[in-house]
This record gives structure tokens, sequence and C-alpha cells, in this order.
């Protein structure tokens, strides 16, 4: 595999100043504004003591103004638990601009921005053997480590994504990202269970201009990069023009799931630039403003 | 449209050989995918790929398989009839002399250029129409008689053999003229490159006369000097360009000598071959020259000495016997009624002595006798006579064939018949005629005078005579000398010896069937080498058959002529727009294209 990041990657990445936005509401204390009030610096509001109350919040001038007790309240600043799920499978590492390549960067991205916001960050690979987990990351010098990480995974094999997928378990709100080519007949059951487990979830579609685009011609014999299964056919214009059907309806259909159980969709071409990939695609999962 | 030939069809079994090595011939070039998993599903809604619709759009098998098509339909030579044949009667008569053997176009000579337009003119034919085929030459031979068969017409056409006999269609057309009286409506259609007369007949010709460059050997001689051979051979130039070639001679197989001869247009020239040293028989002169017309490029000649008989007659008057002997050939006769002159006669030592009522005081020591009417000589004797008797042949060689003959003799000698002969005429027991073998000489008695008989009057009687003398005779098995194709050479083998064999051009050889033979079987070039074996010894002659001049030039061209008769001449038979040459442009459109698309798959 060519160098995944390389010079090009990481003088992209200091231009990435974007925020994820994610609705949290438990978590370690982090970097992340939480939509609970708790012991943080930056203010929010006040509200009448209640009993149980930490009385060194309450406000005294408050009392000395109106003879109540008053309790300052504080935003407080909470982690955000990202996992990020990778495809590990045969079919990844495929296409002329390698689909594993693509989707190590678009991760790499991804958790440098996690790291730069002061989240915490899970790497999941879904990988032949079942889900390949790593340690949580927090900080921004936890990032070399996720590259370290990122750049000793290999593909292979045929993996069982949902079964693999299942395996996580996910406690805690955050943020699920999951990238893959999406070849798999359980893809809807994978989107619905992180949902159920009350994630964000982002999928990360990447393809190979190969598969969106195949210019095959005469009797060919293809062969399943996961599993040396072959299918022979005499291509021509027309089976051309139904593989092409079949990859729109596909695509369709993802984007359709994805509406359906709110899932954040992104498909990315493995050609794509970096820009391309980092901002146009990962700006769909920024704060807005 | 229509089709000359339906033979190329067989070729169609090439189509599906051509789909089943296109199905042979893919072999799937492995691709790898990242997962199957689209083209599954892509696949689960196609419909059903069979090898029989991967064909479908195959651009190349389609194309390769329209070019084949094309390919045989070419090869069918189609043909539009402009108008058609309205006859419903044909006759074809098809020149088949050896001029028609001219280069016509390329390597296709006359003949065969008017087969293929005669065949051509049959496949236009209406249906049903009755058609008459007559090959001409020297005669005409009647080859397919009013069917309605047009392949086997063709068919016919297509075998007719080109000759080397003289002639042209006017055998053909005389025999047309015979037949026209059963037939009301008839086109006759001559295909001959020589003027013939169509008076009477309706039809047209279609001429294959072209000015060619041709040169001939006419003449080969010979002659003896005391030097050796000399050759002489005859060359002319009928075309109208000087032309330079080598005149070879050769004796047998071996090349003897060669000279160039430069012939200007229309001239003649005469080359001499000396001090030939050569002791085979045949020799032959030909040119170094592929012109229009091979076959006179060569002249055979054969070196055999013609055997001659001189014969004394001595008679009174025999015009029966003399007039018989007329049919002998190679017979020179002297005739004498002097028998007082005898003495001076045998001096010129002839082969044969006729007797005929006298007889020298002492008979010739050399030559071959016929005794007729003599009593007695010093070789035999005969005491009686009888008269007013039936004579009938005996067994002998001389009565061969004249078994059934018997006539009347008013007075005739009765003769003992001597040991060394065998009787060949009796009447009753008693001999009347004998003849025999005495101290190596022939020796022939009859007793009677023919004025005194009715044998003159037997039909039988010539055939008797020359029996006789050709019992005696000395002369050649055959006439040595140069005959034209199909000329009947009279073959003359000795009786009671083995039956002559004629060796052809080709070294195949021909017994003949019987001593004396009208050989007809002359239709090849060349040297025919006649032989006999006898007791004694083998007799070899022989004669040679070559190409006949007259064919070399055509004079009488038939669309020179046609303004003083009237005649319809043409150059191609009615209504036949030939398909070929734009079908065949077709089929290399269709390979371009095809290589246009090989090209950019």
């Amino acid at each position: 595999m060519e160098n995944v990041f390389d010079s090009e990657f990481y003088s992209k990445l200091h231009t990435l100043r974007m925020s994820i936005a994610m609705h949290l509401a438990s978590g370690m204390s982090g970097g992340r504004k939480s939509n609970a009030k708790g012991n943080s610096v930056e203010f929010s509001d006040f509200r009448e003591y209640r009993l149980g109350d930490d009385f060194r919040r309450i406000d005294w001038n408050a009392y000395g103004r109106f003879d109540k007790l008053y309790v300052k309240l504080f935003m407080e600043e909470k982690e955000g638990i990202f996992n990020l799920f990778l495809d590990t499978s045969k079919s990844m590492d495929f296409g002329e601009h390698n689909k594993a390549v693509a989707s190590l960067r678009i991760l790499g991205a991804f958790s440098y921005i996690v790291l730069e916001n002061s989240d915490r960050l899970y790497l999941n690979f879904l990988s032949e053997k079942g889900l390949v987990e790593s340690k949580g990351y927090a900080g921004r010098q936890a990032f070399p480590k996720v590259i370290e990480r990122l750049e000793g995974t290999t593909f292979g094999g045929n993996a069982d994504l949902f079964e693999a997928l299942s395996r996580k378990k996910l406690n805690r709100r955050g943020m699920s990202v999951l990238v893959s080519d999406g070849y798999t007949n359980r893809l809807e059951e994978m989107l619905r269970y992180l949902k159920l487990k009350n994630q964000d979830v982002v999928f990360v579609h990447v393809l190979s201009d190969e598969e969106m685009n195949p210019s095959f011609d005469g009797t060919v014999s293809l062969v399943d990069s996961e599993n040396a299964a072959r299918m022979r056919m005499t291509m021509g214009a027309s089976m051309l023009k139904a593989y092409r059907k079949s990859y729109r309806s596909f695509i369709d259909n993802i984007d359709y799931l994805c509406k359906k159980y709110a899932i954040t969709y992104i498909p990315v071409c493995s050609s794509d630039s970096l820009d391309s990939m980092f901002f146009q695609s990962l700006s769909k999962v920024s704060k807005q403003g | 449209m229509r089709l000359l030939y339906l033979w190329p069809l067989i070729f169609l079994i090439l189509i599906p050989v051509i789909i089943i090595m296109y199905l042979l011939k893919q072999k799937a070039v492995e691709r790898p995918v990242s997962s199957l998993f689209l083209w599954n599903e892509m696949y689960q809604n196609a419909e059903a790929n069979t090898p029989w619709e991967k064909l479908k759009k195959n651009w190349l098998l389609i194309l390769q398989i329209i070019t084949l098509l094309i390919l045989i339909a070419a090869l069918c030579s189609p043909y539009l009839l402009k108008g058609g044949v309205g006859a419903d009667q044909v006759v074809i008569v098809v020149d088949q002399s050896a001029s028609m053997g001219t280069l016509y176009e390329g390597e296709t000579t006359r003949l065969e250029a008017a087969v293929k337009e005669a065949v051509s003119y049959v496949k236009g034919l209406k249906s049903g129409t009755r058609i008459t085929i007559i090959a001409s030459a020297e005669d005409a031979v009647l080859l397919y008689t009013n069917g309605d068969d047009k392949g086997q017409a063709a068919n016919v056409l297509q075998e007719i053999p080109q000759t080397l006999l003289t002639g042209d269609a006017t055998p053909g057309m005389d025999m047309v003229r015979s037949m026209m009286s059963q037939w009301t409506s008839v086109e006759t259609v001559c295909f001959t490159d020589t003027y013939t007369n169509m008076e009477g007949i309706e039809g047209y010709m279609v001429d294959f006369y072209r000015p060619v460059e041709n040169v001939s050997v006419d003449y080969v001689g010979h002659g003896e000097n005391e030097k050796g051979t000399a050759i002489l051979s005859m060359l002319t130039n009928h075309g109208t360009n000087e032309v330079s070639c080598d005149v070879n001679l050769y004796g047998g197989e071996s090349l003897l000598q060669i000279q160039t001869v430069t012939l200007a247009g229309g001239e003649n020239k005469v080359v001499y071959f000396e001090n030939i040293d050569y002791d085979g028989y045949d020799v032959s002169v030909e040119l170094s020259l592929q012109d229009a017309l091979r076959a006179d490029n060569i002249c055979y000649d054969v070196l055999y000495e013609q055997e001659s008989m001189d014969v004394l007659f001595m008679t009174e008057a025999n015009l029966y016997f003399e007039k018989a002997m007329g049919i002998v050939e190679g017979v020179n006769v002297t005739k004498s009624n002097d028998i007082a002159s005898f003495a001076d006669f045998q001096k010129e030592n002839y082969d044969l002595y006729i007797f005929d009522g006298m007889v020298p005081d002492v008979l010739p020591e050399t030559g071959n006798m016929i005794f007729m009417n003599i009593s007695d000589t010093e070789l035999f004797d005969s005491d009686s006579y009888l008269e007013g008797v039936l004579v009938e042949p005996a067994e002998h060689t001389l009565t061969t064939y004249l078994e059934e003959l018997t006539f009347g003799v008013s007075r005739t000698y009765v003769y003992a018949k001597p040991d060394w002969a065998d009787s060949f005429l009796k009447s009753d027991s008693d001999c009347i005629g004998f003849a025999g073998e005495y101290d190596g000489r022939s020796v022939c008695v009859m007793g009677f005078d023919l004025h005194n008989s009715e044998l003159p009057l037997k039909s039988e009687f010539p055939i008797l005579v020359y029996n006789m003398i050709n019992s005696s005779a000395r002369t050649s098995l055959v006439d040595i000398g140069s005959y034209t194709p199909g000329t009947a050479v009279s073959i003359r083998g000795k009786f009671d010896e083995e039956m002559p064999v004629v060796t052809l051009p080709d070294g195949k050889e021909k017994k003949l069937q019987d001593y004396h033979h009208n050989f007809t079987d002359t239709s090849e070039q060349g040297v025919y080498r006649v032989s006999q074996q006898t007791a004694k010894e083998t007799v070899v002659s022989g004669f040679c058959i070559n190409f006949p001049i007259a064919e070399s030039n055509i004079t009488q061209v038939p669309a020179e002529v046609q303004g003083e008769e009237g005649e319809q001449v043409k150059t191609t038979v009615t209504g036949m727009l030939d398909l070929r040459n734009l079908i065949i442009l077709l089929a290399l459109l269709f390979l371009g294209v095809e290589w246009i698309a090989y090209l950019r798959r």
C-alpha cells in the first residue's frame, strides 16, 4: 500500500479547523460544551437553590440582592465519544486509487478533528476475525498513536461487517463513523444497530472509480477479491449499462436508508483529492456556523 | 437475380463453423473486482445471458458471416437478366476446332471463354426452354438433344474438349439446318472465332476472335546429304509485330540445334538445320515463345524410310488384275507383254514378278512371283485341266474373310500341289491355286485366266488380289508422313504375324485388332510409332500428327464478314448483367469495415 499519511496529508490536516456537531449528554469532562449544566468556568444561568445542590455554588451576591438563594449554573464541558468503524475486508483494498488509502486518510482526518476538539476517540476495525477495538484516544498528543494504529491496518478476507459491529458495546451516546464500501446485505441492520445504540451515525461510503464506472470489454471472468469467486460474462455496452443501473440503485438505496435513519451519508470516491475528501465531505458533519 | 453456379452454396456449411469457432474462441480474461456484490445484483436483474445471446451483438462475427455470405454469392456468379431470352427452343453450337485454343483473355482460351459465355446463356434461359448443344470442328457432334435441364446442359458445355481438329462451326450449322424442320421456333447461338454462314438460321454468332500475336511452325521436312541429315522448317508470323525467338531442333527428347530468327509481322521464313548427326527417327522443331496459340509452336517429322515395291507385270492384257492392284499402296507397277525382253527387265531386280499367261524360259533368281494361267514351270507342274467348274477357297491366309467366295471357271489347270505350298483355291479336291514360300521367295499360282472366270465380277476379287500382292510385299507398315489431327491413318500389317502395335505420343501402346486398320486415334500432336513383330524381325515405322496450319490464322473473321453477309454477330450473350465483380467489391468493403471494427475493439 502506498504511503497513506504523507506530507500532503499533514499539510492539509492543519487547515482542518472544524468541530463536529454532536449532541452530548454524558461522558467524561472534556472540551465539548454539553447541554448538561455542570462544573466549569463558563456561566450559563441561575436557578433557585434546591436541596442537595452544592452550597459552594450559591451566589451570595444574589442572595444579598434578592434575599433568596440562587445557584449559578455553568455549562458543563463534556468529552464527545467518537467511535470510528473501518471495514477492513479485502474489497476495500482495491482500485487504482486505493479505497483503503482513502478510508484511512478520512479516518486520520476525523481523528485529528476529534482529538483537536478534546473528544475521545475509539478506533474499531471490522475484520474477518470480528471486531478489533483500540483503546480510547484523547488529546492531540494521542494523534501520532492514532496514525500509527491506522497505518498498521491490514485489509483482507471477507468480513461479516454486522457481526463484527454488533460486538461493539456502545453504552454512551456518541458519534459513530462507519467507513465502508457497503458491500454487505446487512448494511441496514448495521446502521439501525448504531442508531439503536443512540449514536449519531455518519456513513462514509468509499468507492473507487473502477466500481463506479467499470470499463470491461469482451468475455471476462470477474474474480471477487474477497473470496476468489468468479463470474464469467461477455461485456458489452448493454452489460455495462445494466451494471450502472444496479450501481445507481445501490447508491439510491443507501441514501434512502441514511435518510430514513437520520444518518449523515458521505459518498466518497477514492480518486477524489484530499481537499475534496476533507472539506466537502467532512463539512457535512461539521458544526454549522 | 439468378445464380450461374449453385455449388458454392456448399460453403454455407462454414457459417455454423464460424459461430462454433467464435463460441470456442471466447476465452475469458480474468479481471479482478473488489466484490461481485453489484455484479451479482446486475446479473439477477439482467436477462439470461446464454451463449447465443453473447453472440447477438458480436459485430465482428456478424460482419464475418456477412462477408462469407457475400463471397459465396460472388462464387455463385449472380447475374441479372436484361430482358431475357424468349425462344422456346435454343440450339447452341460451340466451335471446338484447334483455333479455339488461342488465348482470349489472360490464360483463358477462346473455347473456355465461349463455354463460360454459353453457360451464362443457358442459365439465363427461362425455365422449360428446350436446349440442344452441338460441338463442331471437322464434323459436328450432337452432345445434348432437346433437354430442359439447364444444369445438365451447363455440365455438357463445360465438358466440351479442346481439339486440334481443323474446321469451324459450319458442320454444326449444317446439322442445325437438318434438324430445324422439327422445330417451330428456334434460336441458334453459335460460339466461334470463324465466320460461319448462318443463312436460313435464326440466331446469331458470338464472336471470340481477337487479333493476337502468333507465330507457327508450319512444316518440318528432312533430307539426306553426304554430311548427314538436313532439316528444313518453315515458320510464319501471323501477328503484326516483329518477333524474335529461338527455334529449337529436337531429336526425340534431345536438343540438337538452336537458331535464333526474327520475323517481321506477316513474314514467313524457312529455317535450315544442317549436318545433323542423329540416328533416331523422330525430330521436332519448337519455338521458345509464349504466344497466343501454343499448340502450333511445335511441328514434328519422322525420319523413317518409306518402303515401296517394284512390280513387273507380264501380261497381254489384264485390266482386272491391274485395277485391283491399284488399291495396294506403295506399289510401282511396270507392265509388259514382251516376254522376249524379260531378260532386260530382270536387270532392274523387281521385288515381285507377275506372269499372266506367259512365262520366260528361265525364272528370275530373285523376287517373289505370281503365276496366272501357267501350266508348268520349273517350280510346279500341271498335267490336266478342268472345264466348267465351280471354284471355292481352300483354307489359307490368302482367303481369310473370303470363305463365302465361289465362282465359275470355264477352263483351269489342275496342279499337283508342291510340298512347299498350300492350296488356296480348289474345285472339289482338285488344286486350282496354291501359294507358299520356296527358297525364301514367295510364290503364288492361280490356274486360270481371269477372263475365263467370274472372279473379277465378285466383290471379294480386290481383296483376294490385295492379299496376294501383300503376301509378297515389302511395303511399309504405314504411309510415313505428317497428318493433321483426326486423320484416319492406314496401317498395313503383315498377315500371319503378330498384330501391329501403335505407340501414341504419350507413350501408351495400342495393339490393333486387325492386320489392316484405319487408325483414327490421332487427336494428339506428336510422333506415332507403328511396329509389328514378325518371325524374323520387328518392323518399325511411324507417322506424325501436326497442328493444322489453317487453324493458326483465322482469315474469315466474323466481325469483318458480318457486314457483307448480314449475319448478326455479337461479342457477348444477350441479357446478362454479371454481378460478380460488384459483389466482390461489396465483400472487400465489408472486410474493410470488419477490419475497422476489429481495430476499435
